[in-house]
């Protein structure tokens, strides 16, 4: 039994709307060819979404301080 | 006849405690109306024999004189991301299975030690992070208000259960939103704590530096009696504070009378355009709080969209780190909005995950310094009515359009409150947020706002048809 396959938008790489090459490459370096090859609609539209730049907040480009991730909670 | 169902905690507990109703009789009918309104959605796993045996238990315990505080003998329901001992945790999903969890979450624990009966596992987005999907093994809960609009999530079925009258109380969790927006859709009251006030062990994680739990109930009251029960330090819990709170119950009615209120008008005004519906119940909301006598004016935050480009990134950073085996090795088991949400965090360069927690710490000091002048500032939590619950594309598109993010990002807490209905006969909504561990102010203005206007009080027909 074959493994199921995305039907939308197509199962077809180089009919992706966004630069199918690009992708490829981006989904290589990330570990992802299987899946893009099984889900590539997913695989776009995760690589779309994760293309939403941040904002360019002057303050924080070229800023050496360190990202204080674990807030409040050790108040 | 609502009978039992519109009760809550708080006249419950007084019920219980003068012996006139008993935990079974209470038990029994919200399982009762679970029953009847199952086409809702809101449960996944109704567990009757054990819960009317832990009501027994509670019988008992009333029996013997033993008083364990407000949350003895009432039922409450768990969003299925949180351990229960004996139950499955399926967060939703085909991906965990349905194996029973060997301990219970902490928050779990407490609710048990205080008395309370867990009636069941309730509906939610896929893993906290998809939507409304037709192809999971559970089908999505629906709004108790217009049952084809969509609830709100991703602790949906805790804002049906709740709003619908099914239990009293139900334990949701917060990570860009996820107890507010069910409660802003299903017109009840919905807090996202202090980041780190209510230990999140037991609860599969969505993204660490941002989850948070949080309680769901029809009344402020209950809220500030669930929020006092579960709150607390959890030398389990590498993210637990041990910060005492003060009692947010012994300050709740006092009033807002001099209370410095900022308006973050530009996040509904200008940064996103809300619905002029929402609009209106906001402005009406700030009448209110001037004609109790709180001091309020315009305050101003950087833009809506650097919180949540700021928060998003961290979002998908953090939760494509808890699901990448599985969406390497089963990506057909996640439903395709789950799927393609957690894999975006693979496209993103560990440099902006650093940037984006960088630029946190800047909006956190930004918050703090602007609430050197403010006690609480109050902005919508929705953009939106809730949409159809079939039009997915509109489901997508109020996601973005809230206002929920930029209280994950700083960690302080945040409270969804009911605001009236509008012309459709859908709940408005406010959000009022605080400083950190100042839980007790923010209840105490959203106790007054809905003192005042009766906003709580309000309930959808099935109240009167089920």
């Amino acid at each position: 039994m074959s493994a199921p396959v995305e039907s939308s938008p197509s199962s077809r790489l180089d009919a992706l709307s966004a630069d199918g090459a690009v992708l490829a490459e981006r989904a290589a370096i990330a570990g992802l060819s299987a899946v893009l090859q099984r889900f590539p609609g997913s695989v776009e539209t995760a690589f779309a979404q994760s293309a939403t730049p941040l904002p360019d907040v002057p303050s924080v480009e070229g800023t050496t301080e360190p990202a204080v991730i674990l807030v409040p909670a050790r108040q | 006849m609502t009978g039992l169902a519109a009760i809550t905690i708080q006249e419950a507990s007084a019920l219980l405690q003068s012996r006139e109703i008993s935990p079974v009789e209470l038990v029994k009918s919200a399982l009762d109306r679970i029953e009847r309104l199952s086409e809702y959605h809101a449960f996944l796993l109704v567990d009757a024999e054990k819960a009317i045996a832990q009501a027994r238990c509670a019988e008992n315990a009333f029996l013997k004189g033993e008083v364990r505080g407000p949350m003895q003998g009432i039922p409450y329901a768990l969003k299925d991301n949180i351990d229960a001992l004996g139950f499955p945790t399926t967060c939703h999903s085909k991906v965990l299975g349905v194996k029973p969890a060997k301990e219970s979450a902490f928050v779990a624990g407490r609710l048990e030690a205080a008395g309370a009966v867990m009636i069941g596992k309730l509906a939610l987005h896929e893993f906290a992070r998809g939507g409304s999907m037709w192809d999971l093994p559970w089908p999505p809960a629906r709004n108790p208000w217009d049952r084809e609009r969509h609830p709100g999530g991703s602790s949906s079925g805790a804002g049906v259960a709740v709003a619908a009258g099914m239990v009293p109380a139900a334990i949701g969790t917060d990570t860009g939103g996820s107890v507010r927006h069910p409660a802003t859709a299903c017109g009840i009251v919905g807090l996202k704590p202090t980041y780190g006030t209510i230990s999140r062990r037991g609860i599969f994680p969505l993204a660490f530096s941002l989850d948070s739990v949080g309680p769901l109930t029809r009344t402020v009251e209950d809220n500030a009696i669930l929020f006092a029960t579960i709150a607390g330090h959890d030398v389990l819990d590498v993210t637990s504070s041990s910060k005492r709170l003060p009692s947010c119950l012994a300050q709740l009615k006092l009033g807002v009378r001099g209370m410095r209120i900022g308006v973050v008008e530009h996040f509904y005004r200008d940064d996103l355009v809300a619905d002029p519906e929402l609009v209106q119940g906001i402005d009406a909301a700030v009448r209110v709080f001037q004609d109790l006598g709180a001091k309020v004016d315009v305050a101003r935050l950087s833009p809506l969209p650097i919180w949540n480009a700021c928060g998003d990134t961290i979002l998908q950073s953090e939760s494509y780190a808890v699901h990448q085996k599985w969406l390497n090795e089963r990506p057909q088991d996640y439903s395709p909005t789950a799927r393609s949400k957690l894999l975006s965090g693979a496209f993103i360069p560990a440099v902006k995950y650093i940037r984006a927690q960088q630029m946190r710490t800047m909006l956190r000091n930004e918050f703090d310094e602007l609430m050197r002048g403010y006690d609480v500032l109050i902005t919508l939590s929705s953009m939106e009515l809730p949409a159809a619950i079939e039009d997915e594309s509109a489901i997508k598109r109020t996601y973005g359009r809230s206002a929920r993010m930029p209280f994950n990002v700083t960690g302080t807490p945040a409270i969804a409150v009911p605001a009236g209905l509008g012309k459709t006969g859908l709940p408005l909504g406010i959000q009022i947020a605080a400083k950190a561990f100042d839980e007790a102010t923010l209840y105490r203005a959203a106790w007054a706002f809905c003192a005042a206007t009766g906003s709580t009080e309000l309930r959808p027909q099935v109240f009167g048809t089920a």
